[in-house]
């Protein structure tokens, strides 16, 4: 199997899962039009005697909502059915994870993009329906900031999708996987709730409260690599058309 | 056109040539059908096919030229004439005979018999195949 | 040149041999039917040497290379059944146009004439056809995409009479003009046989026969005489199948090479060839007597 081969086929693959699962694309939409009605309530608010109340909105929410879509999507990727579609025409094992991973990234850039205009999106939302004076916060950005912006919103994307990839493809190596991965994650969510576990919180400042751009660009991508690298290993034998 | 009545269609294929040279629809030196003309005909394998070529071959019946195809023997038809009469002319009386045994038919009775059917199909020189 | 090649190949599905100790091989440009009973191994082997599923021991080698996680025998090979899942919201056309996009060899030209001869329409989705017609449009994506190794399994399921023979004829007609190696899996080897070339019978995951059909065709004879003298003349030799055919009449199947036939014939026996499909059945039967077994 030579390197032309393998790209050829990856890229076949790739344009046919476009067509295959644009039903995704609707789920996005969808996803992120109920982020931004629970985003009208606001993310925080300060009152204050003077000049009434203040209201923060941000795509947060937004943003979350795509994270968790991302995960779900590429969850689903593995399973039967999704894989049963895809395994059809020309194709090996890692032509399929290879052109998975990179229509996650190209899923993961549309979802990215679109949450971040969601934030515009939301403030004239915001603007047209309530009765507010809007007090911009970041009104003045560079195009770099920008960019940087919106890469970096897709690079988490693309990391929760790699995520959700994972797990997928243990499950379909060891069923196991189905219960003992919600167990953890659920066990991790009240540890956090309860005890404020040290660990946990330092995982997620170590992805999350990353000022520099090339930091961020590093650990989220050798998250993904890392990710598709267990993928790959799990369900290298995985027979297909059962 | 094929049969199925257990014939192995090879010999049904080298059965079909030859009723076609008696007929005079391929002659003396003339190119046969190839394999693969006889495959698509019959809607057959084409190594099916090669093998009915081949029994003909074995037989003088036609000859091959190399890269060409198969040919017609000047030879071809008289040796099928004689094949015929000897092969599926007796094969067929033997059985006649049996199932006169079997039946108590006397000889003259069977000759009687033998000589009315040859009058209706037209006398002694009707050639008419029996494919 | 041999295009597929096994040896010993074993393939156990929980502790069940789908395939046990399964050698072979298939020259190059032939079409081999494979036979054998339900669960006899049919599809396990078809969607190895396809590369879909993994041997679990022995060697397989498909266009000199192992077919699993191979891209090149992907691309060279093609394994159709009736059970092919398409994505639901691709119209027929659309698949089809996949199918050029994958396949190097596709041939548009055929799959249109084809798809416009059993009257499919383009935008129909494949979920919406019939069992035949998903056959038929199946049967035309593996016609059109001219792999080098064509792997049918049960092609015509669903399909009627007459699109059967119509489908046959489109086979050869193709294979004529782009030959290639193909398997065809089929409960129809009455109706498949003058296309064969060479037959792989199996029957429990192993092989019991694999040669050319005309010799199948000529590998057992029947024959039919007095019960007494018949089985007395057979004795020690394997009788393939026997039946009552009258009072004190017995029909018995052996193979021809075991017997001679003018000595048959001065016994009194009635001699009649046996179908290549009856073969098959009689070889892989469950001990002898068959289903009638079941009513002593």
């Amino acid at each position: 199997m030579s390197f032309a081969e393998l790209g050829k086929a990856v890229r076949k693959q790739f344009f046919y899962k476009f067509k295959l699962f644009f039903g995704l694309f609707y789920s996005l939409v969808i996803t992120q039009a109920i982020a931004i009605v629970f985003s009208f309530n606001g993310t925080g608010s300060i009152s204050s005697g003077q000049i009434g109340q203040i209201h923060f909105y941000s795509a947060d929410i937004v943003l979350v909502f795509t994270f968790g879509w991302a995960f779900i999507s590429a969850l689903q990727l593995t399973t039967k059915p999704f894989r049963d579609n895809e395994y059809l025409f020309v194709f090996n094992r890692l032509s399929s994870h290879l052109s998975n991973l990179l229509f996650l990234l190209a899923l993961s850039f549309i979802g990215g993009l679109s949450a971040y205009l969601s934030g515009y999106l939301l403030k004239v939302a915001v603007y047209m329906f309530f009765d507010f004076q809007l007090i911009g916060t970041n009104d003045i950005t560079s195009p770099a900031v920008v960019v940087a912006g919106i890469i970096t919103i897709v690079l988490y994307i693309w990391m929760f999708a790699s995520l959700g990839y994972m797990v997928g493809s243990l499950v379909q190596f060891q069923k196991v996987f189905a219960i003992l991965i919600p167990s953890i994650i659920i066990g991790c969510l009240i540890l956090v709730a309860l005890s404020e576990s040290e660990a946990i919180i330092r995982i997620g400042k170590f992805y999350f409260f990353e000022s520099s751009f090339l930091l961020v660009f590093i650990k989220t991508t050798a998250t993904v690599c890392l990710c598709f690298l267990i993928s790959a290993v799990s369900t290298n034998h995985l027979e297909v058309r059962k | 056109m094929l049969q199925s009545d257990g014939t192995p269609i090879y010999l049904q294929i080298a059965e079909w040539i030859e009723t076609e040279i008696l007929k005079g629809n391929f002659q003396a030196d003339e190119k046969v059908y190839s394999q693969y003309k006889l495959a698509e005909m019959f809607t057959i394998n084409p190594a099916t096919a090669a093998k009915g070529l081949n029994v003909l071959a074995n037989e003088n019946i036609l000859y091959t030229k190399r890269g060409l195809g198969k040919f017609v023997t000047k030879e071809a038809k008289a040796i099928i004439i004689h094949k015929r009469k000897n092969q599926k002319l007796k094969g067929l009386i033997n059985e006649i005979v049996m199932e006169a045994k079997r039946l108590h038919v006397r000889e003259e009775e069977l000759m009687v018999m033998l000589k009315k059917a040859m009058k209706e199909s037209g006398g002694q020189s009707g050639g008419s195949d029996s494919l | 040149m041999e295009v597929i090649h096994c040896e010993n190949v074993t393939k156990l599905q929980g502790k069940a041999k789908a395939l046990d100790q399964l050698s072979f091989s298939i020259k190059e440009n032939t079409i081999t039917g494979l036979i054998g009973r339900n669960g006899a191994g049919k599809t396990t082997l078809l969607k190895i040497l396809g590369g879909l599923w993994r041997e679990t021991s022995g060697e397989v080698k498909v266009l000199s290379r192992r077919p699993f996680n191979s891209l090149y025998v992907s691309e060279n090979s093609i394994y159709i059944d009736d059970a092919f899942h398409f994505p639901s919201h691709l119209n027929l056309k659309e698949i089809l146009r996949e199918g050029e996009r994958f396949y190097p060899n596709w041939n548009r030209t055929l799959a249109e004439r084809l798809f416009d001869y059993f009257e499919f329409h383009p935008k129909q989705t494949h979920a919406n056809l019939s069992k035949g017609k998903r056959s038929t449009f199946n049967m035309i994506i593996g016609l059109a995409s001219r792999c080098k190794v064509t792997l049918y399994d049960e092609p015509t399921a669903g399909m009627d009479r007459a699109v059967r023979k119509e489908m046959y004829r489109v086979l050869l007609k193709d294979y004529l003009e782009y030959p290639r190696t193909i398997i065809i899996s089929s409960h129809y080897l009455e109706e498949l046989e003058d296309l064969l070339e060479d037959v792989l019978l199996l029957d429990n995951g192993k092989k019991v026969l694999h040669l050319p059909m005309d010799e199948l065709k000529e590998f057992a004879v029947g024959l039919t005489g007095r019960s007494e003298v018949l089985l007395q003349w057979l004795r020690g030799k394997t009788i393939l199948h026997q039946q009552n055919a009258g009072p004190n009449e017995l029909y018995a199947v052996v193979k021809k090479e075991d017997i001679s036939l003018p000595e048959a014939q001065r016994l009194g026996m009635t001699i009649s060839p046996v179908s290549s499909s009856d073969v098959c059945v009689y070889i892989t039967d469950r001990g002898q007597g068959g289903i009638d077994r079941v009513f002593r």
